[in-house]
């Protein structure tokens, strides 16, 4: 039996105003793209308006849609770059820590990202990338040497 | 040493923005709008095979013992998980990417629905169980979170399943609707399967008979 109390509408707006910030800046970090970070949060939130009342939790549900959103996205433009050679979306934030990071490998970044900006440990990780707490911390423990590694060599 | 937390500072910017706007504008006709065709496509085959399925539960409900539509634990024997593992293990095949459906409410997981989604434990429970048919097990709300670069009727090595309430016959067996979908010629299809006990594991003896399937 459903005993919780299904989500709304009001539900929804509240998370983004808790969160919408947060998840912007985290998708852009994953993604060095203010277009695909911005879509990301509006497509995610979209979508749980148009599904509000089968969404248990609503904030973690939105950083695992932004995120796979933002994933599709990436892969979506790798796979038409070398042919188009598109340059006319935004270029990421111009900063070392933003250089970086564009370095990493995605699910690298994510884990970073969700780990060291937004607070997630590694079960609440693996549940938002769909995948094994395990390999979240063999992600975690490669990106955060490798970074690190970046950053001194940026910082000199 | 580079401490990351503090160096994560940096990715906040001062600016604020609202996209509150563009939420709800887009929000009432999101899925028409802005799902790609691949994904389109896919959740036509899932409302036919849907549409197939909930008529295959309401010619089971008919003559039949009441069945039990809303527990999580159908029986004191028998743990949801169990049930819902085993009409996996029904329809599933070996796969690179397997999705599921958290949401057991067919025809419609957006509708009120009166069994509550996989809980996280449970599916950590099936990742675990299920590391033999893929290593990359992944739970989505519905079809349509399914990445349009993860779509399994586009990629080989990609399946979804997803699966109905586990419906107790009231004579030691249940009932599960389950179904896959995957490419062209992978085997995709679904119906409604009997689960017996079997040495303790709930498995599936085949199809119920006088339901509806469908599949290639």
């Amino acid at each position: 039996m459903q005993t919780e109390r299904p989500t709304v509408a009001a539900d929804i707006e509240e998370a983004y105003r808790a969160e919408g910030d947060r998840l912007f800046y985290a998708l852009l970090a994953y993604s060095g793209d203010q277009e695909i970070a911005r879509e990301s949060v509006a497509e995610a939130f979209a979508r749980a308006l148009a599904s509000a009342t089968a969404i248990r939790e609503i904030v973690p549900w939105v950083w695992q849609v932004s995120f796979r959103l933002a994933a599709a996205e990436l892969r979506h433009r790798s796979r038409l770059a070398p042919l188009t050679e598109i340059q006319d979306h935004p270029a990421p934030v111009p900063t070392d820590l933003f250089e970086a990071l564009a370095r990493l490998s995605d699910r690298q970044r994510a884990t970073i990202v969700l780990h060291y900006y937004a607070g997630y440990q590694l079960d609440e990780i693996a549940t938002l990338l769909g995948t094994r707490r395990g390999t979240v911390g063999v992600h975690l423990y490669r990106a955060r040497v490798r970074l690190r590694r970046l950053l001194e060599d940026h910082d000199g | 040493m580079v401490d990351l937390r503090e160096r994560m500072k940096e990715i906040e910017q001062n600016d604020s923005l609202d996209l509150w706007d563009d939420i709800t504008a887009r929000a009432p006709s999101s899925d028409e709008r802005n799902t790609p065709l691949r994904s389109r496509v896919i959740a036509g085959v899932v409302a036919a095979a849907v549409a197939i399925a909930g008529l295959a539960l309401v010619y089971a409900s008919f003559g039949r013992s009441p069945t039990n539509l809303t527990s999580a634990v159908p029986t004191q024997d028998a743990a949801r998980v169990d049930l819902v593992e085993a009409g996996i293990r029904a329809v599933a095949h070996p796969t690179e990417l397997l999705f599921i459906e958290t949401s057991l409410c067919r025809p419609d997981p957006a509708r009120d629905c009166p069994a509550p989604p996989l809980t996280d434990e449970e599916q950590r429970t099936l990742a675990d169980r299920l590391r033999g048919l893929s290593d990359d097990i992944r739970f989505v709300p519905a079809g349509a979170d399914i990445p349009p670069g993860e779509s399994p009727d586009a990629f080989p090595g990609i399946e979804f399943v997803f699966l109905g309430i586990p419906q107790d016959q009231g004579d030691g067996t249940f009932w599960i609707e389950a179904n896959v979908l995957c490419r062209a010629e992978c085997g995709r299809g679904g119906g409604t399967y009997i689960l017996e006990k079997q040495n303790g594991v709930w498995t599936s003896t085949g199809r119920a008979p006088g339901t509806p399937r469908w599949g290639s």
